[in-house]
Formats: C-alpha cells, structure tokens, sequence
C-alpha cells in the first residue's frame, strides 16, 4: 500500500517539479527586490543574510523621483478612463452591429494594436512640437491613447460578443433603447471582462517606456524614465534602481494579484477569442 | 392609421443606427491618432527631413532616394539579419517553454492553481524593470548567477558586452519575461481539447508521448500557430530591453530595425530615413495582422 | 375581431427566405401555436412579430394598428423567450418589475401587480432570488410572470418548454394550459411538439419551408388535413398514405380493392393518394376475410401496453395498424378492412385534400 501522504497527493512528483520551476522563474523578481533593501556596502556582498534598509527609498524621495511616479499614475489613469469611456461601446457597437465594414474596423485595431510604437511616434513628435504638448502629461495621455483604445476595443468584444443576445431582445421589448440596453443589462454583466480590461489597459500605459522616453524630458517624465537616470552616474546606483524598479513594479503585481481570476480569463478571452 | 412613434424604418436597422454612434468617437480617435499619423509617416518618408532645416519639410524632389538608400546600407542590412535571429530565437523558444510550462500546469493540482498565476508575474513587469533585473543578473560583480557558476567551477565573463553572446543574453531575458503569454495561450487552448479522443487514446495503450503527439498537439496546434505570430510581432517591437541591457551594441550586434529606425531618427536626426523604413515596418506588421486574422477567423468566426 | 394579423408577409435572410407569402389571423382572446419542423420558420416568424427582425414585404398589424415597423417596444407584446432571458443580474423581482420601471409605472403599482403575477405563478417565496438560484420550471415561472406583470396585447412564447426535462414539460404545459384560460390573453406559440399543439391550441398554423400549410382548430386538422403534408405531419403513429386507382367506383391496387358509395363519383383511372390512420384500419377476424380489403403482412409487432402496432407490406406498399392489444407475431398474415368513410383523398399532383368527390368528376385526369 502506498503511505497516506501518497494518496493524498497523488501528483506530488509534478507538484514538487511546478514548485521548484516556480521558484526558478520568480528569483529575478525577488532577487531585485531583496537588493533594494540592501546598503550600498552590501550590494556587492554575497551573503544571503543582510540588515535591511531603507536608505535607497529615502534617498528616491529626496530626489525627482516623486515627481515621475505621480506623472505615471496620473498619465496611466487619464489614459485608461479615457480609453474605457470611448472603446467599451465602441466594442458594444461592433459586437452587435451586423452592418458592412464591422469586420475591416476589427482588422484595422489589430492592426493598430500590432504597429511598432515607432511608427507613431515620428509624425506625432511633430505634431506635438506644433501644438506644444511636448514633456506635458496631456501629450502622454493622448499618445497612450494609440495604443490603449485599441486594445479595449479588441479585448471587450468578445465579452460582448459571449452575452446572449435574447437578454438584449428582452430588454428592447420591455421598453430600453440601445443604448439604454447597454447600459442597465449588458454592461453589467460583463463586469470582469471590464475590470480586467482596465487593469490591463492601466498595465500597459504604466509600463510605458518607449514613448515616455521620446516625449518627456523633465515636467512630465515617468517613473521608468526616471530610472533610466540613475544609469547615467559613475558607479551605478543599484541600491537607487532596485528600489525604484520595486515601486514601478508594485502596482502592477498588486493589481495583477487582486484582478487575478479575471486577469487569466481576461488575457485569455483576449488572447484567443480576441 | 399613423402612430405617432411610426417611423418608415424597421427596428433592427435603426439599431444599426443607434450603434454607429457608439462607434463614431472611437474611429474618430482612432482615425487621427493612427491613420492620420500613419499618412504623415508615409509623406515624411517621401522627404529628406531634418527637424533642424524647416525647409525640407515638404521637399518632395527625390520621393523615393529613402527608399532607394536603404538597399545600398549595410547598418540597415545588419539590423534585419539582427532582427531575424532575434524573432526566430523568441518565437521558437517562448513557444517552447510557453507549451511546456502549460502541460506542466495544465493538470488541476492545488500547487498548479497557484503557480498558474504566480508565473504571470514576469509578464505583467514593467518591461523597464525586467531590464535593470537582468542586467543586473548579468553584472559579474554584483550577480547570483555568475558567483553561482563560479562556486561550481564554471565561471564566465560578462556576456553583455561579448559579441558572440550580447543577442542570446538578451533573448534569455525576452524568454523570461514573455513565456507566459505563450503559457496562457497553450494552457487555454489544453482546457478545449477534448477528453473523449484522450481517454480513446489511453485505452489503445498510447503513451503519455504519444497522447500528446498525437491528440493534444493536433488540437492546439491552430492556438500555437496564432500565438507565434503574435510573439513574432511584439519582437519586431523590441526596445525597452535593448535599450537597458546593450543599447544596441557592442558595436551593432544587437541593433535590431526598431533600434536602427530610433537611433536614425531621435540620435542622427535622419527623420527622412528613419520615417521610410518605419513604413516598411508597418507593412511588415500590416501582413502578419492579416495572417492573424484570417487564422483566428477559420477556426472561431472571431476577429482577432 | 384579430389581434394579430399577418398580410404577405415575407422574410429573406439574403438568399434564404425564411417566410413566403404568410397570410395568417390570429382570434383575440386565443391561444394560437405556430407548428412545423425545424427550420420552416416559426421563430422568424414570431420574431416578425415582436418586431425583432426587420419584415421584407408585406404587413403586420397588431390590434388593428399597423405596426410593421415599429419598435418591438411600442408593439405592445410580451415575449417568453426559448432559454427564458432572464435578467442574471437582476432579481426575480427586479426581473418581474423591470418592463414597468422602464416605462415608468409608479413603483407602488409595479409592487403589487408584481406580487399578484408571483402570486399567480407561485412565485411569492423566490422574489428575492437571482436567476441562478432558480430551477429550469422557476425559471419558466419567471418569464412568464415578465409577460403577466407587462398586461401586454399578445404573448410570444417560442418553445417555452424545450429546456425542460420530460416529467416537467408535461406539467407545465398544463400550466400554460390554465394560465391561458385565467387570463384570457392572446397568446402566440411557437413549438415543434405535436402533443404540446393539439393539448393547449385553440388554433394550429402549420408551416413548412416558411409557408403556411393549413390554419384549423387541432380537432379540424387532424381530422380534415388540408394535404398530405399536413396529414403525415400531425397525429402518431403517422397516418398511412397508399397510392390506389379509382376504377369503376373503388379504389384499386394490385390485390387490394376499397368499396363504398363514397368513392362512386371518383374519376375512372386517376391516382390519388389515399390517407388512413393506423387506428381507423380494421383488422378481421378469419371468418369474415370475405370482406377484406387485402392482406397485411406482418414484419413488426410494437407492444404498447393498451394498443399493438402492427406495421408490413400490405399489397407493395407499407401499412400501419393500430389495434388493441392483441397477439399477432411477426410472420402473420392478417385480413385487414380499410373503411370508405375513413379514408383521406389528396390529388397525386398537388397533395391538396380532395373535398368531395364529385368534384373530381369537372376536371379531367391528369
Ligand atoms: N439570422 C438569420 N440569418 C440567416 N438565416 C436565418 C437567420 N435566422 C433564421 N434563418 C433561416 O431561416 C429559416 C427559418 O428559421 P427559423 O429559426 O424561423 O426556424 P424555426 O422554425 O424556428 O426552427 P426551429 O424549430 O429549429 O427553431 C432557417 O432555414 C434558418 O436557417
Ligand atoms: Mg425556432
């Protein structure tokens, strides 16, 4: 007979495989993490046990790199509440609407969602250089636009696409609009799908870096941006970068955490469905 | 006999109406944040721009001297050589692992449940922080890896600035950070695949191989296919990495097309260039958006 | 007067077309069931109706007001849809009561004409409930109770009762039965069932391939089928359909004859086809094989507890009887009588019931 243990966990052996790939996979993560606690004197100590400090956060209080962080939420937020109030009943449009063209509009906002970040950033750096939205939060916001409308489009369709159409049918008969149906029968019942729809849009305008790069210099310059500065000092600031990276990065984990049923359904939904 | 909310038009196309509008600001957006900037790409790329001389905004004189100067340029040839090797490497192994850590996962342990989210996390980093990660990683002096190797008696040099190494260091690092996505879509595509072909499968004495060979592959194969395409892409986007880790270099070993187009643009100001091959871009990107599209529409009705 | 009338009206889904020409009108006060296979349009046509789907050609009027194009909303009908579209995130209250908020009844009056429909339905203990907490006939409840609570001109039901499990079905569709009489609304079904028709219409539309076949009370149809779709389609086990001559005032196969005054003013030498129930064949006893009409072979012996089915070649062609119990095996032959006042005559040609004979007698064969 096999002991208890055994037939309680009857798949130990890939069990004990997934947690040690695990632990493989998330030790960057950690690891950068356990460095920003670190003084300077220990970074480049390998002993495992350390006094941790916090000398590496005070120090990015002291510095601009508040300024950057509070960019970030601001811009990353503003872009997707923007994004959600136009893209969610644009995908509600597509998703209902039988007229001709629907599907050319889907494969545009692939397109659009696929195009290199590059393509769009040479014309509307002129642009910008004309209106003056140069290093200003309202310029990131509306570049971010480019890439967050059409990933709310893309991926609220099919949770659109999945609500029976008879309770819409229903609700025209009781007496709603279309736009009424949308609002009081359709919308909330895709509630995760928006919630993860968010998350993600918020994801990905947080972790920017490329157009942030190009488009700021000082006033509106985002946390990642941020931390490219302290690449720029002789002997670079690991302590300074770890801890900066652990605040860019906590928000999104945390996030990730709480949505985190709807973020694997929702990145699936998106992924596949699409 | 009128009533008075008759309209000479039935329900269903006043719908079609009615949702239109929902439409309307959205394309308007999306209208004059892509296409409208898209078009202005094209014109630029007809043109010698150099923000510093106004004057050759509009200077369309040699349309295409863009276009022509890109067959006689070995640095742009390079960033494409640079640009194949380092998509191949992604799709093939973030398929790999994807796949693999999806049959790992696929089973409903506790664990499993739990890991299935906890290997996410790479993903969802800010690309900007995967990058200080792994180029701390790869710092000899500072690194875990490298003491590691050398405990062991296998010890190595830094394997960002070597030339042979720089690439496959940063595609490690690429891997690490966008597996899961690969993962997901594998894991999403096992839960469809029917259990009535498996058990059949079992019954005729296949082995677990086998079964997968088999039953499970034929059955995600459609999935992997569309999920490469879509890591083929996102590595013609490559930057936040390159740019952290190599900044191209050493010398141009890492400089891939969206790099060269960058550094063409915002360091040498060649906006001009910068703007044509951009476009080449777009139509490169343009194609594989297409090939998605018609793949994910065969086999769900679903756009992409 | 109609509540419901239907003028022509067609419905194309680009090259298919799902209605043809359907001239219907519907009694107030009745309950009226669209009946045909699938796909022969009875939903697209109740969805005509409802003014869910845009009408191609021709009028709708409901209540003498023509509504062909307008809002399903201002249609003044209610809807009970095939998987019951129930509001999940709403209560069964908030379910019951949403059409009359909407159109901003007072909330006093949406309270208690909510409470009289859920008292109606049984439905008082389960207001509070979502959806899913619910079982497949509460749910049924509900969305009938969204109808009751509307006080709408017409009911819609399509297929209300095919999401139920066997035992349930029955039950409800004695439900429906009595809420009909109840309430005395007009109420339009749509189903496939035959059983569910015949139990609760008032009047049966019979569609094929989006064409009306014969409109009749279920008695009507069932008796007098209007062609010999109609009549293979309605009444189980099927109603035989043999082909026989007309020959000298009988109706003639190779080794069958049917006698009867009926058929004496049949035209000489033209083939019809001739309708029987199983039930209506009699089977003789030996002594009296005089007067058979012929032998039926018997291939299969169906024992169905009050009644045999008795199915087999009969003359080259199939025939099935319906008897009492009896003890007949496989292999058997028996003398069988096929009644003159029983039989159902259709045109070869057209499939159309031949009234009276004698009317066959203007036109020439052929
Ligand atoms: N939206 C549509 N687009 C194209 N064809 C349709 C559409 N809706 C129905 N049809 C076609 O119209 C015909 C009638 O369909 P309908 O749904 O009315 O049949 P039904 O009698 O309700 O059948 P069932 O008993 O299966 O529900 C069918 O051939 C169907 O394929
Ligand atoms: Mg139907």
């Amino acid at each position: 007979m096999k002991p208890a243990w055994e037939t309680r966990f009857p798949n130990w052996r890939g069990d004990l495989f997934t947690l040690a790939l695990l632990v493989i996979v998330l030790f960057p993560f950690v690891w950068i993490i356990q460095l920003s606690f670190r003084a300077k004197a220990d970074i480049f100590d390998s002993a495992i046990l350390f006094a941790p400090t916090l000398e590496n956060y005070r120090a990015l209080w002291q510095g601009n790199f508040a300024l950057s962080f509070v960019n970030s939420i601001i811009s990353a937020t503003s872009a997707t509440a923007l994004a959600m109030i136009v893209g969610v009943p644009a995908a509600f449009a597509l998703s209902r609407a039988s007229f001709r063209g629907a599907h050319r509009i889907g494969l545009w906002i692939l397109v659009t969602r696929m195009a290199p970040p590059v393509a769009f950033t040479i014309p509307l750096f002129i642009v910008f250089r004309y209106l003056e939205l140069h290093d200003t939060r309202t310029g990131l916001v509306i570049i971010y636009l480019t890439f967050s409308l059409a990933f709310v489009i893309w991926m609220m369709k099919p949770f659109f696409d999945a609500v029976p159409r008879e309770l819409e049918e229903a609700a025209a008969i009781d007496g709603c609009g279309t736009w009424k149906t949308f609002l009081t029968i359709t919308l909330p019942l895709t509630g995760p799908g928006l919630a993860a729809t968010a998350v993600l849009c918020f994801i990905g305008a947080w972790n920017d870096f490329f157009f942030a790069l190009i488009l700021t210099r000082t006033h509106a310059s985002t946390a990642p941006v941020a931390i490219v500065g302290f690449m720029q000092y002789v002997g670079w600031e690991w302590g300074r970068m770890a801890a900066a990276g652990t605040l860019v990065m906590m928000p999104v984990v945390l996030f990730s955490i709480v949505v985190r049923k709807y973020l694997v359904h929702g990145l699936a939904a998106g992924s596949i469905k699409g | 006999m009128v009533y008075p909310g008759a309209v000479a038009q039935p329900w269903t196309e006043r719908r079609d109406r009615e949702l239109v509008w929902g439409l309307v600001p959205a394309l308007i957006m999306l209208a004059s944040l892509t296409a409208g900037p898209i078009a202005y790409l094209w014109l630029t790329s007809l043109t010698p721009l150099n923000l510093a001389q106004p004057a050759t905004q509009w200077n369309f004189d040699q349309p295409l001297a863009n276009y022509a100067s890109m067959f006689g340029d070995p640095r742009f040839a390079n960033s494409v050589v640079v640009q194949v090797k380092l998509s191949i490497a992604s799709v093939v192994l973030q398929l790999l692992c994807g796949l693999g850590v999806a049959l790992l996962l696929h089973p409903n342990t506790k664990i499993r449940t739990v890991a299935r989210s906890g290997m996410l996390v790479p993903m969802v980093l800010p690309p900007i922080v995967v990058g200080i990660t792994w180029l701390a990683l790869f710092t000899v002096d500072i690194s875990p890896i490298h003491r590691l190797f050398a405990w062991i008696g296998l010890p190595f040099g830094p394997l960002l600035t070597n030339p042979s190494t720089a690439l496959w260091a940063v595609v490690f690092a690429g891997t690490w950070q966008h597996f899961p996505f690969a993962m997901l879509m594998s894991l999403a595509a096992l839960q469809m695949v029917p259990e009535g072909p498996i058990e059949a499968a079992r019954i005729d004495g296949a082995s677990r191989f086998q079964v997968f060979w088999h039953v499970r592959l034929p059955f995600i194969a459609p999935t992997l296919v569309v999920a490469g395409l879509f890591i083929l892409i996102d590595s013609v986007k490559a930057f936040p990495l390159l740019y952290i880790m190599t900044d191209g270099g050493p010398g141009e070993v890492t400089e891939v097309t969206n790099y060269y187009v960058y550094r063409q643009v915002f360091t040498f100001s060649l906006w001009g260039y910068g703007s044509a091959i951009a476009v080449l871009m777009m139509i490169a990107v343009f194609l594989l958006s297409y090939l998605i599209d018609r793949i994910t529409r065969r086999n769900d009705g679903a756009w992409a | 007067m109609s509540v419901v009338r239907l003028e022509g009206v067609w419905k194309r889904f680009g090259n298919v077309v799902a209605v043809r020409e359907v001239d219907l009108q519907l009694p107030r006060g009745g309950l009226t069931v669209l009946l045909g296979p699938s796909g022969c349009g009875k939903t697209t046509t109740l969805r005509m109706i409802a003014g869910l789907e845009s009408v191609s050609e021709g009028r709708i009027l409901i209540a003498d007001r023509e509504v062909t194009h307008l809002d399903p909303k201002d249609r003044n009908i209610a809807m009970v849809f095939q998987n019951y579209a129930l509001y999940p995130h709403k209560s069964v209250r908030e379910n019951l009561g949403f059409g009359l908020k909407i159109r901003g009844v007072p909330a006093a009056e949406i309270e208690s004409r909510v409470a009289s429909a859920s008292r109606l339905l049984g439905l008082s203990e389960l207001l509070e409930r979502r959806p899913k907490q619910l079982s497949g006939g509460q749910m049924q409840r509900v969305a009938l109770g969204r109808a009751i609570v509307r006080d709408a001109e017409v009911f819609l039901l399509d297929e209300p009762l095919s999401n139920l499990d066997a035992k349930l079905r029955v039950q409800m569709r004695e439900e429906i039965y009595k809420l009909h009489r109840r309430i005395s609304k007009s109420m339009i079904y749509v189903t496939h069932d035959q059983v569910e028709a015949m139990t609760l219409a008032d009047q049966i539309v019979i569609m094929r391939d989006g064409r009306v076949q014969q409109v009749g009370s279920p008695l009507e149809i069932f008796d007098r089928p209007a062609n010999v779709y109609v009549a293979g389609f309605i009444g189980s086990p099927e109603m035989n359909l043999l082909d026989l001559r007309a020959t000298g005032g009988t109706l003639k196969s190779r080794a069958c004859t049917v006698q009867g005054e009926r058929l004496r003013g049949l035209v000489e030498g033209t083939t019809l086809k001739v309708g029987i129930r199983p039930d209506h064949v009699e089977v003789l006893a030996d002594s009296a094989s005089a007067s058979a009409t012929g032998w039926l072979d018997v291939e299969v012996v169906e024992h169905l507890g009050t009644t045999t089915l008795l199915v087999g070649p009969f003359d080259d062609q199939r025939l099935r009887v319906l008897t009492g119990r009896a003890s007949v095996r496989p292999g058997d032959r028996l003398p069988v009588r096929l009644p003159a006042d029983r039989l159902h005559l259709f045109d070869s040609g057209t499939g159309l019931r031949i009234e009276e004979p004698s009317s066959l007698k203007k036109r020439s064969p052929g």
